[in-house]
């Protein structure tokens, strides 16, 4: 398990905001064909352009819950179901957002420092330039863990890497060019 | 490793999340767990000269990334990649 512990800009952007929408199944594009044609095999895509996690299988875990776990083929360190979490993608577990004690007040650089200055100091004055930039404090737990990919253990390990990824920036720009240049 | 940039591609076009900052402070290999073997893992025993670990690749901070369903969010994500990188040293 992993925790990050963050003081961010707003309450809304953060880890795991986005982390919601990429654990979200249903904002898959191949889902929503899916749905709106169940009955023809094209809508669910074409499984052999990405290998590592089939199209099939987001459609049908949707509308089935118990047909992911038969596909799923575990290999040892392998945290991805390819559903609900998509490989290559860090897991995140659940999150919080700390409170000040004994309030029910999340934590901010603003709550923080109202309660630190007695009432009547003008700590927080929001009629001119804050004093202090206003941040959120918020906690994420990953259930994956990870080394930096500087630490590649041989050679091989690094030009495997560089070869993979050389593949995957080729299939995925294909796409981002197509659609916005 | 294979695996980092097929995050960035699944993360778009599964999920239209488009992460903010592509770079190798963001790529991790994925381990067990935090213990010496597992981030600097051993040969099995009679391995072949060959042999090498192989691991899993992922990206990780997606708190910089954008949703591309939200116009304002996706104007407001003006970098895919670290401010080393468009430094250009």
């Amino acid at each position: 398990m992993v925790i990050k512990d963050c003081w961010d800009l707003s309450e809304s952007s953060c880890d795991h905001v986005i982390h919601e929408k990429l654990q979200d199944p249903t904002r898959d594009p191949r889902f929503q064909d899916f749905l709106k044609n169940p009955n023809n095999p094209d809508s669910l895509g074409d499984a052999s352009a990405d290998s590592l996690h089939s199209d099939k299988l987001v459609a049908g875990a949707l509308v089935e819950p118990d047909f992911v776990q038969a596909f799923i083929t575990p290999d040892g360190l392998n945290p991805w179901d390819g559903v609900k979490f998509l490989r290559g993608i860090t897991i995140m577990e659940s999150y919080m957002q700390p409170m000040l004690k004994g309030r029910d007040v999340v934590e901010s650089i603003q709550s923080i420092s109202s309660y630190m200055m007695a009432p009547d100091a003008d700590c927080w004055d929001e009629s001119d330039e804050a004093p202090l930039e206003n941040r959120y404090r918020h906690r994420t737990l990953f259930s994956t863990c990870g080394v930096d990919i500087l630490w590649f253990s041989t050679a091989r390990e690094l030009f495997h890497g560089i070869a993979g990824a050389i593949i995957g920036e080729g299939s995925g720009s294909r796409y981002f060019f197509t659609n916005f240049s | 490793m294979p695996n980092k940039p097929l995050g960035h591609r699944n993360g778009y076009i599964n999920r239209e999340v488009l992460h903010g900052d592509v770079s190798d402070g963001n790529t991790f290999f994925l381990i067990e767990d935090f213990k010496p073997e597992s981030a600097v893992p051993s040969p099995p025993d009679h391995a072949r000269e060959d042999w090498t670990p192989l691991r899993h690749g992922m990206t990780g901070d997606w708190g910089s990334a954008a949703d591309c369903r939200n116009a304002g969010e996706k104007e407001r994500l003006r970098r895919t990649v670290s401010l080393y990188i468009l430094s250009g040293k």
